[in-house]
């Protein structure tokens, strides 16, 4: 919202305050403003008078024209065709930036020296007219500035208000602040209406239908005004806080709105059938034309303002095309109403419309404020556009709106602020705010609501307004006051860094992607129920919630082979999910690891290679040793998202924490992927849940190890971990450590076999293992290994 | 084809061995590296024609060449350390100025650093990490927050919904209300996550983001607290000589509440484009909690008191770096992420 200093000036004298200076002290107070300048730029625009007008020896089409601001005449050297001795014109004299930043200077113009220019409309920013120069009346003050002519010099500021705070939505609105920031009384308009018509109820009546809807509505009516356009200094006050001036009788609406911030309606009374007003609830389905000629289905239960037949408004939003103010127009019904908030605010976002009237009435406009704002409008129309004042008003006020007591107790100051703010202090900013105080105690005060602030009914919000007042800068600040935390972080919690060191450590990227994602990455992949959707998305490209992550960490890696990184490593600590049942969400938190391509060890002395599958079950077994301080089992699965027989579950004591494979070749396909892919995923909480921690330490062996080395030829489908177990169960107590270290295929062995071949190590605690022991156990070994997996001993 | 590629390869693994063990020069070993790996190599050739090899075997033959080429680079590098250059002195060396083996260590994500960084702030003060669901209820979304139906804040963000009664959680705060339900003061806690946004995706702006939101509650908590509390993660979190602001502001949830800025960390205040010429940024909201919001989760307003804050860290973290693209941290281009840390 805008508001202008001068404007302001009517409701606070802003003496020796610059715009700056205001705008610091209601941001430090809440009210968050900028400094913006006048309207439009031209400090030095000037007017003139065009004495002489003749045309330029040299061209056709221009004219040399001796002009006076008030001293000397002066030459001008001007191409409009409109311009004529005898008129007053804006004046640009030299040195004067215009609005489409074009400096003037001295010039020769076709032999004859300009010293300025005479403006048209665009020239000064005032629109988009360059047909002619602009032609101010006979009785336009030479040598005035031009924006002072037109009212346009006033400072403004731009103001961003938070939701709480419709009272701030005008000129007085902020004053009320200011008088408390800097203790300078405000100043109420002077109305001075005549009452010269007949008795308003001879001319119309009120009925409200609805009050819960509108509780109150007051109307008055001035016959025989003529329309016509406003004077400058009102269409230059509208224009510079951003509203277009209409005509003067809807101008003096938009006047008193954003003078004192109660919305206005101006009806034409001859179309309003029967002359009478009647506030009804929309039924279903109602149709109606609203001002801006736009038809529209009205929600049932909006508030309806009628006349004898038909809709004439759509209350506290915006009035009807069937009975706005025409050049015609000779007698005005007026309209001031106080509208239920949640009422106007259902209706305005139903039918998509935020309008100057709709922003305050659903935000809690000021009830009382009605009488003042429809008596001054009257009285400006009687003013500008004539006519005579019906006497008295109707004021149907079927449910009276009760202000709300409120009670401070000087305690909750301290106990909030954790600073004692003088009493004296408190008192006379809530008086300066119009918060009246309407008993005191030792104990604190009793005040009562304004009616213009929705938001104050409890003390906490009174402390609330004298610290903003007051000053947050006042506040001492205290630290020291917290220790140490009252309790630890779930494990699924905590665990969280620990899995991103690990995995950082393996040398994988973290990544973080979208939860969004389109609904065909979805549906890749079974998730854990069914997939959410987002009911009001604006892309349907990221209109699901995801079901999985592969998908979103392929799309990664698509991202970057498509820009030539060719391979990533990468990880990602996010949800995935799914709805359980109606009102039933699960959202479940995954590790997830991709690696393809490259593993970027491109150095000379490194081992160029692409990732693979053993990389992948390294990382994981690695993750869930640290993890649950043992081996995972790791065992074939047939999940969707890997080629069959390449893909594995991983166990710890048999509960499943997690799955890895080869991405299946035609879902790599789908991304784009020139390489194999590798995707393992942990449940977090499946992790946490099989955490452990190291309850005491092995001693350090004390006599040495026996080593053997055994290759076992078997066929092709049996496979290392069971033959480890094999060798791990014949070897016995004293078999320490068994590490699978070559697997063999090629000449000495035949086609359909394999050489798998262990590294033994075998220890007893308490002597030196002999030879011959260790024999007995490899013998042992070779049996077992003969028996349950067909293996024999590689020559 | 790629049979007869195989078998060159199975070739060159036969033999190359065995003719860089003799090599008896560096001049021979250089030869021998020029004929298999050199830009005209054997292994080189070989390698470019994969190209043309069928799909379906490229993957297997590959893979191949990529062995036999490790085992002749190994090779090659292991007779190259017999013939060590002498110095002056007579005393062998090595070239301590080639670039050691490639060490895989992986990067945290930007907005990790960010997350990790702030956390650990407030873990030091005493605060603990909560978390709660993105898929919310609307009554913890909204009403428990003090934003019923119709409340004219829930126009300050725009929120997406996946059915009716069932919003993605547009603010962390939804996980106060949950953590108060819990348990019993003091409730000291600290929520890193993701929110959501119903916003057209832009340089500027993603339709999610991450958040850090904050809430302690005891006896005798003030706004003095929140004001220490905040001033000293302000002064830890950016640079020492920020200076912090307190700007009063409204939030359904707290009263009073405040907006806090700090001095611009590009400009040091004296303002500049990312601060609008203003000299300050906007980071943190926060309040004391509002009692109609411990009415709703059973504290007594008059024996509890707390404060909550909340901050949203991408555009912090846009701002410290002068990322230009918001959209940069969700794409995962691993030359962007590769700069951090
Ligand atoms: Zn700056």
């Amino acid at each position: 919202m805008r508001i202008s200093l001068d404007w302001l000036n009517d409701f606070i004298s802003t003496d020796g305050l610059s715009a700056a200076n205001i705008a610091d002290r209601l941001t430090a107070s809440g009210i968050e403003a900028t400094p913006i300048g006048t309207l439009i730029a031209g400090d030095s625009l000037v007017i003139g008078e065009v004495l002489t007008c003749e045309k330029h020896p040299n061209a056709d089409r221009l004219s040399v024209c001796g002009v006076t601001t008030g001293g000397a005449p002066m030459t001008i050297v001007c191409g409009a065709p409109n311009v004529a001795a005898g008129q007053k014109v804006v004046i640009a004299p030299v040195g004067t930036e215009l609005a489409n930043g074009m400096r003037i200077k001295r010039a020769a113009i076709r032999g004859v020296t300009s010293e300025g220019m005479i403006c048209a409309e665009d020239e000064v920013g005032l629109g988009d007219d360059h047909e002619g120069i602009i032609v101010l009346p006979p009785d336009a003050p030479t040598g005035m500035s031009f924006l002072k002519y037109l009212h346009l010099d006033s400072e403004r500021l731009e103001l961003e208000l938070t939701p709480n705070r419709p009272d701030a939505m005008s000129h007085r609105g902020v004053a009320r602040d200011l008088s408390a920031l800097f203790g300078r009384p405000t100043t109420n308009p002077i109305i001075s209406l005549e009452e010269n018509g007949r008795p308003v109820e001879e001319i119309t009546s009120v009925l409200i239908d609805d009050p819960e809807g509108c509780p109150r509505y007051v109307a008055r009516v001035v016959e025989g005004v003529r329309i016509g356009p406003s004077p400058s200094w009102l269409a230059g006050r509208l224009r510079q806080v951003g509203v277009r001036p209409i005509n003067n009788v809807v101008d003096v609406t938009n006047y008193v709105l954003m003078a004192i911030g109660h919305p206005l309606h101006a009806f034409d009374l001859h179309r309003l059938a029967g002359h009478r007003i009647v506030v009804r609830a929309a039924e279903r389905d109602e149709r109606f034309t609203t001002l801006d000629g736009t038809e529209r289905t009205i929600p049932e239960g909006s508030v309806f303002i009628c006349d004898g037949e038909r809709p004439v408004a759509l209350g506290g939003i915006m009035g009807g095309l069937n009975s706005e103010i025409t050049d015609d127009t000779t007698d005005v019904l007026l309209e001031a109403a106080y509208f239920t908030p949640t009422r106007i605010r259902r209706t305005a976002k139903a039918v998509g419309l935020q309008t100057e009237a709709s922003q305050r009435f659903e935000r809690g406009a000021d009830w009382d404020a009605v009488i003042e704002a429809i008596d001054w409008a009257a009285a400006l129309i009687q003013q500008l556009a004539g006519g005579s004042v019906a006497k008295g008003r109707i004021d149907a006020y079927p449910q009276t709106l009760e202000p709300a007591t409120i009670t401070l107790r000087w305690a909750q100051i301290p106990r909030v602020l954790g600073a004692d703010v003088p009493r004296e202090e408190s008192k006379r900013i809530l008086t300066a705010l119009g918060i009246p105080v309407r008993e005191e105690t030792s104990e604190g005060l009793r005040c009562e609501q304004p009616s213009w602030r929705p938001d104050l009914t409890r003390g906490i919000d009174l402390v609330e307004e004298i610290a903003r007042i007051w000053g947050f800068d006042q506040i001492p600040s205290r630290v020291g006051g917290v220790g140490v935390p009252p309790e630890e972080a779930p494990p699924e919690l905590a665990i969280v860094p620990q899995l991103r060191s690990w995995c950082i450590g393996a040398g994988l990227q973290e990544v973080i992607t979208s939860s969004l994602v389109a609904p065909r990455y979805a549906d890749l992949f079974c998730g854990d129920g069914a997939k959410v959707e987002i009911t009001n998305f604006s892309t349907s490209d990221m209109s699901v919630l995801r079901t999985h992550m592969l998908p979103s960490l392929l799309d990664v890696a698509r991202i970057n082979y498509s820009r030539k990184v060719e391979g990533v490593a990468l990880f990602e600590l996010g949800h995935v999910y799914s709805r359980k049942a109606e009102d039933e969400y699960n959202q479940r938190r995954v590790l997830s690891i991709l690696l393809t391509g490259s593993t970027g060890q491109v150095r000379w002395a490194d081992q160029r290679r692409e990732w693979d599958f053993y990389d992948l079950s390294g990382i994981a077994e690695t993750i869930v040793q640290r993890c649950s301080l043992r081996s995972p089992e790791i065992v074939h699965y047939d999940g969707d998202e890997f080629v069959p027989g390449n893909g594995a579950r991983v166990l710890v004591a048999g509960k499943e924490v997690g799955q890895l494979g080869q991405v299946r070749n035609d879902v790599c396909e789908l991304f784009d992927l020139p390489a194999l892919a590798y995707y393992c995923q942990f449940d977090v909480i499946g992790l946490a849940a099989c955490q452990a921690t190291l309850s005491r330490v092995k001693p350090l062996p004390r006599f040495p190890a026996v080593e053997r080395d055994l290759a076992l030829v078997v066929p092709e489908s049996v496979e290392s971990r069971m033959l480890e177990n094999t060798i791990k169960e014949a070897g016995g107590a004293l078999l320490e450590r068994v590490i699978v270290f070559d697997v063999y295929r090629g000449p000495g062995v035949s086609k359909g076999e394999k050489s798998v071949a262990f590294h033994l190590d075998f220890r007893a605690a308490d002597r030196t293992l002999k030879d011959e022991e260790v024999d007995t156990f490899m013998r042992r070994i070779v049996e077992s290994a003969q028996g349950k997996a067909g293996a024999r001993l590689r020559e | 084809m790629t049979a007869e590629l195989r078998d060159e390869l199975d070739r060159i693994a036969a033999q190359a061995p065995a003719r860089i063990d003799a090599c008896a020069s560096p001049e021979e070993v250089e030869a021998l590296r020029v004929e298999y790996v050199g830009t005209k190599g054997s292994i080189t050739r070989i390698n470019k024609l994969l190209r043309e090899v069928p799909a379906d075997q490229r993957p297997g033959l590959g893979k191949r060449v990529g062995e036999v080429r490790s085992l002749v680079l190994q090779k090659l590098q292991e007779a190259g350390q017999k013939f060590q250059v002498e110095d002056g002195a007579g005393r062998q060396r090595i070239d301590i100025t080639l670039p050691g083996r490639t060490f895989l260590l992986g990067r945290r994500h930007p907005l990790t650093i960010a997350l990790d960084r702030i956390t650990s702030i407030f873990s030091d003060m005493g605060f603990t990490v909560a978390d709660g669901p993105e898929i919310e209820s609307e009554y913890y979304n909204f009403e428990a927050l003090n934003m019923p139906p119709d409340h004219p804040a829930r126009d300050m963000t725009d929120t997406y919904y996946v059915a009716p009664q069932w919003p993605l959680r547009s603010q962390t705060s939804p996980v106060q209300v949950r953590e108060m339900e819990k348990r019993r003061p003091p409730v000291r806690i600290i929520v890193p996550g993701k929110v959501y946004r119903n916003e057209d995706v832009s340089a500027r702006a993603m339709n999610q983001f991450f958040q850090v939101e904050g809430l302690y509650v005891d006896r005798n908590v003030t706004f003095a607290d929140l004001k220490g509390t905040l001033e000293t993660f302000c002064r830890r979190f950016f640079p020492p000589k920020t200076r912090v602001r307190f700007r009063p502001s409204y939030f359904p949830f707290t009263e009073p509440s405040t907006e806090v800025d700090v001095s611009c960390i590009l400009c040091n205040g004296s303002g500049c484009r990312v601060c609008k010429y203003a000299g300050w940024l906007e980071i943190l909201g926060a309040g004391m909690v509002d009692p109609n919001v411990f009415g709703f989760v059973d504290y007594d307003p008059e024996e509890y008191n707390g404060f909550a804050f909340g901050m949203g860290i991408d555009r912090t973290t846009m701002m410290r770096y002068g990322v230009d693209d918001i959209r940069h941290f969700w794409e995962n281009d691993m030359r962007f992420l590769s700069q951090f840390e």
